[in-house]
């Protein structure tokens, strides 16, 4: 019988992107997978399923937003695009922050596109 | 008494300590983390990556992000005392190019070690910075 330790190596990653100005124009981070799931009990699988779906969905905003940064370097725009902070935090915020992006009338007046509100910060 | 096995805090520690400070010079057929390139195109990092193709895209040899010495590549920590290798390092563009990811190789410049894909292509104009940071932790589990 052979005992064994299970050992990794783990990966985190930051990349900025300024001007010459030291203008920030993009800022990106490594975002994590969810771990698999550890037990077949329905909660722990319905557990990966939900972090699976918010991985998803909060990478594709990260992609959609650094497109948008780039694109409107030299433009007025929310600093969270450029910064990616706040990022959404569940899936009602990734859901709402994902629209909000592919709409150029509530990126431009800060609004969700659902809650017809303002200046939401958090989504 | 149960029998049980466990890398150590201090193997971490040691283990990062060799890979960031290994050259060439000492090891004959390795070495440590050293160098890093910026890379265009299409770029998934995966771990079968290889040398030639790191994340499936181009190795940039033109402005600004060609295969260069790392600014600088030190242990820190993350979990347990020096338990990982950190390398920092600014590119400055010298030209217009799209870049999608960066690779970190070891001081034979012949492995990559690690690569980074970006969510999206950076595109650098002359002058532009892009600080990277990569930190690669010796840990239990995965």
């Amino acid at each position: 019988m052979k005992g064994k330790a299970s050992s990794g190596v783990g990966i985190t990653w930051g990349a900025e992107h300024r001007d010459g100005n030291g203008v920030l124009i993009t800022r990106q981070v490594s975002i994590e997978p969810p771990s698999p799931p550890t037990c077949i009990k329905p909660q722990c699988l319905l557990r990966y399923l939900y972090d699976a779906l918010l991985y998803a969905l909060v990478s594709t905003w990260h992609s959609r937003r650094v497109v948008y940064a780039e694109a409107n370097r030299h433009k007025d725009i929310l600093e969270r695009y450029r910064t990616g902070e706040p990022s959404p935090e569940n899936l009602w915020q990734a859901i709402h922050a994902n629209l909000k992006l592919t709409c150029p009338l509530c990126r431009r007046y800060n609004a969700d596109p659902l809650l017809f509100r303002t200046n939401i910060n958090k989504l | 008494m149960a029998q049980s096995q466990s890398p150590t805090a201090l193997g971490y520690a040691e283990i990062a300590t060799l890979v960031s400070a290994v050259t060439t010079a000492m090891a004959a057929g390795a070495s440590g983390m050293q160098s890093i390139v910026g890379l265009t195109g299409a770029c998934t990092a995966a771990e079968a990556s290889t040398f030639a193709n790191p994340g499936g895209a181009t190795k940039l040899a033109a402005n600004g992000f060609t295969l260069v010495d790392a600014d600088t590549v030190v242990t820190s920590t993350t979990t347990v005392t020096n338990d990982t290798v950190e390398l920092d390092h600014v590119f400055t563009a010298s030209g217009t190019q799209s870049v999608s990811g960066f690779a970190v190789e070891n001081d034979d410049d012949d492995v990559v070690l690690a690569e980074c894909c970006f969510n999206a292509a950076l595109a650098m104009e002359t002058s532009d910075t892009l600080t990277v940071e990569l930190k690669l932790q010796f840990k239990l589990g995965s």
